[in-house]
């Protein structure tokens, strides 16, 4: 039982299923559709963020450029849909769009995938830490300029709109156009991605990772093929924003350049380091907690970035390890030990001294 | 478990040198370390001790020269690829993974020897004895009763033989052990040195070490090196009574 009501995954389908409701002044009997288009965002770039953490927060590598698979996912989902007349030298590219849920979902996990083994196999074996960060956002670029500047191809600049959301089958042509049916439909895919991401982690592939992590040489001299593990977790990272990327162009109904720049790369690294990289829930919590602040602050002032931004260094002055890690440790050392520790590094000396007396008495 | 190969030795070099900027750190050593037993490498400071370790674990790539181990030239094998042979080896400054679990710790290392083995992806039971080998370890260093704890607020001594526990649990031929009793109690000097003779009994231990008495207490043969050269190889009585070496560095010590 204990099992049960500690499995992540309960808790994961617990969170989606109630997401819009948690949000502050929803009313679920009011009609509104906001609180659910905002249930539907956070959601959304929950699984763009903890796919991203797999890289970041697990095994430990920054990558500067993941929106270009989100970008890349999205892209996929909006010219399946619509499909494109497209000139490349002397070949014409013709599709007449479809609409399928798992054609654009297919697609843009295929799409996502080639680029991300590409890569993996380019970039990881000779590259590390701010390099590797570096090169990442420089191939992130040329995927955002790519989207921005075909315009025959892509749109350009005004991207493109008017996407349909998909029919299913044995459901009304319109169904996913409500917005709550939208989200649902979103959570039970999210959900099925997150409990994939769950299995990662916790398998032995994901324990290794975690090795890396935290000691990389000592990892390689027990007999672990490193870059091995790097590259894979690059790969595997990369599915989830191609995934998130599928549903946010259904649920925009239109897509444009932005979702492949630097400041959503970046949305998503602050979305982690806010909730916490080293946990599984961190970059959910993260997502929750920006989504939020930008819906209440842009209305009250539009320097709300700022005031994010403020926030965002408050929480990694005193909660260098998220909102989640800061939970864990609380658990951890207690409640005044954990503040101890991120107030005074001597307090933090003292308590570990004082803990160590304390064991050792008979 | 492991056998002496046939080849009589552990480790072979041959004109093996690694320059740091001009400096040589190790200067042109040819040696057959033979299998089995502990072997143990001393000399002063500077020496060249630890980045002869570094040349045959793989950590850092010789200038000159090849290393050969059990009868294969491994020279230019990354660090892992040599741990799968089983080449295992400790750091002078504890080297293990502070954040997690000690349990956690010695899984992972036991785990290893799977690693382009075992499916990654499925659940670690499918792998077979892990759990089992992994609290057969955590009992022979003697830290069962800590495994839940962070290794990080471990004492040193108790730290350094995880790391110990982490070189064994990979099941090596040779451990290649750098400084292992380096800043710990009388007691718990003691009873590593305990947990290295039950070690030795079925492979090789190379041994940087600096406590003399606990040296020539359990060696079977040493090797003292001096500015990156070998000055003597023997027993330890020999050693004792080797005048060169008594001038170089035991001094009054032995």
């Amino acid at each position: 039982m204990n099992r049960v009501v500690r499995s992540p995954l309960l808790w994961t389908a617990l969170v989606l299923a109630i997401l819009p409701w948690l949000l502050p002044g929803a009313n679920p009997f009011a009609g509104r559709a906001g609180f659910i288009d905002l249930g539907t965002t956070i959601a959304i770039f929950a699984l763009f963020a903890m796919g991203f953490n797999l890289l970041f927060g697990h095994i430990g590598d920054l990558s500067f450029g993941h929106a270009m698979f989100f970008t890349i996912g999205a892209y996929a989902t909006a010219l399946f849909t619509k499909g494109f007349n497209v000139t490349v030298g002397s070949a014409n590219l013709v599709w007449g769009g479809a609409d399928s849920f798992f054609g654009s979902m297919a697609l843009s996990l295929a799409l996502g995938a080639a680029l991300a083994f590409l890569l993996a196999r380019l970039i990881v074996p000779r590259s590390s830490g701010i390099y590797f960060s570096m090169i990442t956002l420089a191939f992130a670029q040329v995927v955002y300029f790519f989207t921005y500047k075909w315009d025959a191809f892509t749109g350009g600049e005004d991207g493109i709109q008017a996407i349909a959301r998909p029919s299913l089958p044995g459901f009304a042509q319109s169904y996913l156009n409500a917005s709550w049916h939208f989200y649902y439909f979103s959570a039970i895919v999210i959900f099925i991605a997150l409990a994939i991401l769950w299995w990662v982690i916790e398998s032995p592939f994901g324990s290794v990772c975690h090795a890396i992590r935290e000691n990389e040489q000592r990892a390689e001299f027990l007999g672990y093929d490193v870059r091995k593990y790097r590259v894979n977790a690059f790969f595997i990272s990369a599915l989830f924003p191609a995934i998130a990327g599928c549903l946010w162009t259904y649920y925009q109904q239109s897509i444009t350049p932005d979702a492949g720049s630097i400041e959503y790369s970046g949305r998503v690294v602050m979305m982690s380091l806010l909730g916490g990289i080293q946990t599984f829930f961190g970059p959910m919590l993260g997502s929750f907690i920006y989504w939020q602040l930008q819906n209440d602050v842009s209305q009250i002032t539009k320097y709300w970035e700022a005031v994010i931004g403020a926030v965002f260094v408050v929480f990694v002055l005193i909660a260098p390890r998220g909102i989640w890690g800061a939970v864990e440790d609380i658990e951890h050392y207690g409640l005044r030990s954990a503040v101890q520790r991120v107030f005074s590094r001597r307090a933090r000396l003292e308590t570990e001294m004082a803990e160590e007396v304390v064991s050792r008495a008979p | 478990m492991s056998q002496v190969p046939a080849t009589g030795y552990a480790f072979k070099t041959e004109g093996l040198s690694r320059h740091f900027a001009g400096f040589r750190a190790v200067n042109d050593i040819s040696i057959e370390i033979p299998a089995g037993g502990v072997r143990t490498i001393i000399g002063p400071n500077g020496a060249g001790k630890t980045t002869f370790f570094n040349l045959l674990s793989g950590l850092l790539p010789p200038t000159h020269g090849s290393i050969w181990f059990e009868g294969n030239d491994i020279t230019g094998l990354p660090a892992y690829r040599r741990a799968r042979l089983g080449i295992a080896r400790s750091f002078q400054i504890t080297n293990i993974f502070g954040k997690l679990s000690v349990g956690e710790n010695v899984r992972l290392a036991v785990q290893a020897v799977y690693d382009g083995k075992g499916n990654f992806l499925l659940p670690g039971s499918r792998m077979g004895g892990i759990a089992e080998r992994t609290q057969r370890i955590l009992d022979d260093i003697g830290l069962a009763g800590v495994q839940d704890a962070r290794a990080e607020n471990l004492s040193h001594g108790d730290q350094r033989r995880l790391e110990i526990g982490l070189v064994l649990a990979v099941d090596p031929k040779v451990l290649l052990l750098d400084e292992p009793l380096a800043g710990m109690s009388p007691a718990e000097t003691q009873s590593t040195v305990e947990l290295i003779k039950r070690i030795v009994r079925d492979r090789t231990v190379i041994l940087v070490e600096h406590d003399i008495d606990t040296v020539m207490a359990i060696s079977d043969t040493i090797t003292v090196m001096q500015t990156g050269g070998i000055l003597a190889v023997g027993t330890p009585s020999e050693i004792r009574n080797n005048e060169t070496v008594r001038r170089a560095y035991l001094g009054d010590m032995a």
